[in-house]
């Protein structure tokens, strides 16, 4: 995990430096001509400030010392200190997500069940056709779609366009904020949710009619359990623990996924953050966001081979027995 | 179905328990339709130990599932009995047939490492045979399955009970298996080459349990293997499976001795194991010639006369069953 950690952070860094210095990109104008209010000796001053007129290899042990002490300087663009805003909203984000996995989950799970016991039927394809068609949407196009049609007046107003939380949201009660808060998740939740469906619906059909071939299922059939109980408690229980390990799988993409669909709807995010500051060209912000997300990308990983080794006896046992 | 009219015939018969009676079935392939039973006809006698033998891919699998009703899609019957205790059990409905399957007849299977459930532990895998068919609860049933698993010799049962089947060892397997098959005291166990993957040591512990089992419990096997030195070992009676027919059928003695089809002598000769039987040294192992052809290319007729060498016009037709002495009966023109 540290070496990857660490890997994610020198790519980063040279992504960054490999731009051009944000000092003098801003003093040019879009034509490229510079600027006369820019002098030589204010740029100067601004690299000097920012650490940029080190040479690269001071600059690049500063930043994993900065990550190392979470002291990850300011901001270009507002002079806010980088690990406040990180503060702010790495929980927005987090909560995205979480939710989203929740639902997808939620829906995922009984739809590929119900596609591997009725294989190829009409439902089945029905569905299948449904998933894929959702899973071909851009999240972006639908994004937009749904913000015309469903907020903002045009046609229906039923959501809010943009944002967290409407004008006087400090004054409501708390299940007031609540429900403030889950009017204006709800169409970036619709967007970052509705692609996942067809991967792990697929996934956990695949999975679920490898397990009902089994000999295992044939031995519970033999011994004279009942349909749902050969379905619902000896294939479930095999076919659901790849499930934990998928959601590593899905962390890194919904990340991704966090930097379109938080900047369309202007919710300030990780990946709106991350968004902006790559515009600004905000190389503080930047490096620490990156560094943030794969972390937890990370800690994800870990978390689920922690909770694989929780639900799997045969990985369990084997650690047991080795300590 | 009008399969009930003969389900009555075999009812009169009373030490008969398990039979099957002309059993076709086939598969459903993606090049259409195969035969793989051609019309099986065998019977299980109350307590004794019938052995099914046959080189792979002859049927025999399929015929013990048949007597479970465990044949699923794609495969399909396309018509005989499968009467347990005179009843035709092809026409049992969900509820009947859970309550026939390992409560009556209970089946292992050749592959201990895969049969068992990975994620429960053996204590929870048997004691589930035992609430659902007798009832017990959860306690009394944890309880009974550490006797059950003692009595098919498994040391520290009460520690085994909770393991989980990566935990034990192939042998152990085999008779947690054993045990859960039996816990419900079936009358017919039917046994799929219970010992193909074990070694040869284990394997003769495993066959010498069953055969104690049979006759403490009054039950009933059909022992299905290709192996004659087993057969000589431990069955009664024994049938030669070939290309989804049963080639002769008799008891042990009989059949080993007079070998009437040409399919047994192959067999008999081509074994290992077949060297030490009874003491006779043969000469040279033998093996059959040729394989068994595939569903498909099966041959009308006597299905081993591509690789008979006393193959004659006659073959071609349908094979008449011949009667050799009082139970010995054999499908061979000769
Ligand atoms: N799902 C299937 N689809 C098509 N053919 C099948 C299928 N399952 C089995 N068969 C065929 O049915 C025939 C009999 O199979 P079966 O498993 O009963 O043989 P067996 O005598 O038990 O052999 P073995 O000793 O290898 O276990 C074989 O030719 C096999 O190829
Ligand atoms: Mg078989």
């Amino acid at each position: 995990m540290i070496p990857t950690l660490i890997g994610i952070v020198t790519i980063t860094f040279i992504l960054v430096k490999m731009r051009p210095d944000p000092v003098s990109m801003n003093a040019f104008s879009a034509e490229g001509m510079k600027e006369s209010s820019a002098s030589e000796k204010y740029m100067e001053d601004m690299r000097k400030y920012f650490g940029d007129d080190k040479p690269l290899y001071v600059q690049y042990f500063k930043t994993f010392k900065n990550l190392l002490t979470l002291d990850l300087g300011t901001s270009r663009i507002d002079h806010k200190p980088v690990t406040e805003k990180i503060a702010e909203a790495l929980p927005i984000t987090l909560a995205l997500n979480i939710i989203t996995i929740f639902i997808v989950y939620l829906i995922s799970v009984p739809l590929g069940v119900f596609s591997a016991l009725n294989d190829s039927s009409n439902w089945d394809n029905f569905v299948t056709f449904i998933l894929y068609l959702l899973y071909s949407l851009p999240s972006f196009w639908v994004a937009l779609l749904l913000i015309k049609y469903l907020s903002g007046g045009d046609y229906l107003n039923l959501f809010p366009l943009a944002g967290l939380s409407s004008v006087g949201y400090d004054e409501f009660s708390l299940w007031q904020k609540w429900q403030d808060l889950m009017w204006h998740l709800f169409l970036p939740i619709v967007v970052s949710v509705y692609g996942s469906f067809a991967f792990l619906s697929r996934f956990i059909k695949s999975s679920f009619m490898e397990a009902l071939k089994s000999d295992y299922i044939r031995t519970a059939k033999a011994k004279g359990m009942t349909k749902r109980r050969v379905v619902y408690i000896h294939a479930m229980r095999n076919s659901l623990i790849p499930l934990i390990t998928l959601m590593a799988g899905i962390l890194p993409e919904l990340f991704a996924g966090s930097v379109i669909i938080e900047s369309i709807f202007s919710i300030p995010g990780m990946g709106k953050l991350a968004f902006d500051s790559i515009h600004s060209n905000d190389h503080a912000v930047i490096i620490a966001v990156v560094s943030f997300s794969s972390f937890l990308t990370l800690l994800g990983i870990l978390m689920s081979d922690i909770g694989y080794t929780l639900v799997d006896p045969r990985i369990s046992f084997e650690k047991e027995e080795a300590a | 179905m009008k399969l009930a009219v003969s389900a009555k015939k075999t009812s009169a018969k009373t030490k008969n328990l398990l039979s099957i009676e002309n059993l076709k079935t086939g598969f459903h392939t993606p090049e259409g339709d195969v035969t793989a039973l051609r019309g099986v006809s065998l019977h299980v006698n109350e307590g004794e130990i019938l052995a099914l033998v046959g080189e792979s891919g002859s049927g025999k699998t399929i015929t013990g599932l048949s007597a479970l009703k465990l044949l699923e899609h794609p495969a399909y019957i396309e018509s005989g009995f499968v009467n347990f205790n005179g009843e035709n059990i092809l026409e049992y409905d969900e509820q009947q047939i859970i309550n026939f399957r390992g409560c009556k007849v209970s089946m292992i299977f050749q592959e201990p490492m895969t049969a068992l459930n990975p994620v429960f532990t053996i204590g929870f895998q048997i004691s589930e045979v035992l609430q659902t068919h007798l009832g017990m609860d959860k306690k009394e049933s944890m309880k009974k399955a550490v006797e059950l698993l003692k009595d098919v010799g498994i040391s520290e049962p009460a520690i085994r009970v909770k393991n989980y089947p990566f935990q034990l060892s192939g042998g152990m397997r085999q008779r947690a298996m054993i045990a859960m098959a039996l816990a419900a005291s079936p009358k017919l166990l039917v046994a799929d080459e219970p010992t193909t993957a074990l070694d040869v040591t284990i394997q003769a512990q495993i066959l010498a349990l069953l055969k104690n089992l049979s006759r403490k419990e009054k039950m009933a096997i059909l022992l299905i293997t290709h192996d004659l030195g087993i057969v000589a070992q431990i069955a009664d009676r024994v049938a030669v499976m070939y290309g989804g027919d049963i080639m002769e059928t008799g008891p042990v003695k009989d059949v080993l001795e007079k070998r009437k089809h040409p399919y047994t002598r192959g067999l008999f000769e081509s074994l290992p194991s077949a060297v030490v039987v009874k003491g006779k040294q043969l000469k040279k192992l033998k093996p059959i010639p040729g394989q068994v052809p595939s569903l498909k290319e099966m041959p009308e007729g006597c299905p081993f006369r591509g690789r008979c060498d006393k193959e004659k016009k006659e073959c071609a037709e349908e094979i008449k069953l011949k009667t050799s002495g009082k139970n010995h009966k054999y499908k061979c023109i000769y």
